[in-house]
């Protein structure tokens, strides 16, 4: 029997942003694409594509690792929705910049890119939890010849979905205001990124951080329940 | 029961045997045999036909029953259209918990669109009927809860070991009557989903090669099944 890897159900499933740039208040997450840099020993490509898996990102759960991997974006012909089952090679990336032109991320090349040289301000795509669910099914195939079923790809990273979520809210509500204000933008960042790591780094449970909650499925909607309120008394606080 | 009714019963679902042929006979018409009919055969009988008439009458309970679950949450959704659309958000977000994929799954709508209306953009009538829709789905799950602690957190829990499917996909695929009538105790797990689909099982199989599990060094990780 064929092996037949799965597809999203729209582009539109692909894709929790697209821009140019999209909004900084997101932390960079495993998909992410950047115009530029140039990964070292690819052949010639247009973009890159953040390939760390969402655990190894971060060392501290804040700063991202000094070095991350990434694969080369490039201009492709379109691959129809019906036919992600096949084109191992490749993470199609339709309609990438909302323009008729197709992309694919390609699997048979990455290398390594200096975490300091992605720049939010040319970030032009973030995946949903179902794009980096598909990229990951297709990169572990890829290395592997290993199909896993996407329920367990997205159950494994389901903690990590979870908390960047919860960490851009926190961003976009605390502190896209005081960026507005005029504060510096990379400071705040690491500042209110520090203030989160620290609520999440707290008591769900005694004997258990938000952060190890998370990996409970069904604590994860509790676990946001007391993020997002602790979002809106800091908010309160800071009016 | 009358006598009447004992007739009816008796004719409706046990007509007399077909005669049997008396293959043996030979030159002649074969005669027919014909089995008597005994006390205990006619009372078997009242008692299997009683039997279909009651499993013909809950199947139309169970289907009023869950006609009327969905007028319910009908009519209680144009109520609730009626409030914030904002607030419908954030009793989503900040009562049940959920994440904004599952809200996006909910309400038919992109992820990329939800984290628009969080941040202010407008939402459409329709859209705005289908987040209030969410909403009354979830206070309904909450009224009928019975042991169901989190109502948010069950959203997104496969309801067999067999099959990926969560209550969301359920209730993306349409089926919010089923789900209510089984939060409320009345409809196994199994039995909602044969009454979704009756190949559920082959359809939306679980993978049984591997399994999620705590790593040691604060993350999960997929590892083959122990046999």
């Amino acid at each position: 029997m064929a092996v037949e890897l799965d597809r999203p159900g729209s582009v539109d499933d692909l894709y929790l942003d697209r821009g140019d740039p999209i909004e900084p208040w997101r932390p960079v997450m495993t998909g992410d694409v950047f115009d530029g840099p140039d990964i070292p020993g690819c052949s010639a490509h247009d973009f890159v594509l953040v390939l760390s898996h969402p655990c190894s990102l971060r060392a501290d759960g804040v700063e991202l690792v000094e070095r991350l991997q990434a694969l080369p974006v490039a201009l492709a012909d379109e691959i129809p929705l019906a036919a992600w089952k096949g084109n191992f090679r490749v993470m199609p990336l339709p309609l990438l910049r909302r323009d008729d032109r197709h992309y694919v991320a390609r699997l048979t090349e990455f290398g390594m890119l200096d975490a300091a040289d992605l720049y939010l301000d040319r970030r032009i795509c973030a995946l949903t939890e179902i794009g980096v669910t598909l990229l990951q099914q297709r990169f572990f195939h890829n290395q592997s010849r290993v199909k896993v079923q996407l329920d367990r790809i997205h159950a494994q990273a389901s903690p990590v979905f979870a908390e960047v979520e919860l960490w851009t809210q926190w961003n976009e509500d605390l502190a896209e205001s005081r960026v507005v204000a005029g504060e510096d933008r990379r400071a705040v960042l690491t500042a209110e990124g520090h203030a989160f790591d620290e609520v999440m780094r707290g008591d769900f449970d005694p004997g258990m951080s938000l952060r190890a909650a998370l990996k409970e499925r069904h604590l994860q909607a509790d676990v946001r329940r007391r993020v997002l309120s602790t979002i809106e008394e800091r908010r309160a606080q800071s009016q | 029961m009358n006598s009447a009714d004992q007739t009816t019963i008796l004719n409706a679902a046990d007509a007399p045997p077909e005669p049997l042929l008396d293959t043996e006979a030979t030159g002649t018409l074969p005669r027919p045999t014909i089995r008597p009919e005994t006390a205990d055969s006619r009372l078997l009988n009242r008692v299997s036909a009683l039997r279909d008439r009651t499993r013909d009458l809950d199947d139309e309970v169970r289907v009023l029953h869950q006609d009327t679950r969905e007028l319910e949450l009908d009519e209680r959704t144009t109520a609730a259209a009626m409030r914030d659309p904002y607030d419908l958000l954030r009793e989503l977000s900040h009562r049940y918990g959920l994440s904004w994929a599952a809200i996006a799954r909910l309400a038919a709508v992109s992820s990329t669109a939800v984290r628009k209306w969080r941040r202010g953009e407008t939402i459409s009538p329709d859209k705005r009927r289908a987040i209030a829709r969410a909403v009354t789905f979830l206070q309904m799950l909450s009224d009928n809860a019975g042991p169901l602690e989190d109502v948010g957190s069950w959203l997104e829990m496969p309801l067999s070991d067999q099959a990926t499917l969560t209550p969301l996909d359920l209730y993306a695929l349409g089926n919010v009557a089923l789900l209510l009538d089984h939060v409320a105790g009345h409809l196994g797990a199994h039995a909602m989903l044969d009454a979704f689909d009756d190949r559920w099982r082959e359809r939306y199989a679980r993978d049984q090669t591997f399994v999620v599990e705590d790593a040691g060094d604060g993350h999960l990780s997929i590892v083959e099944r122990s046999r």
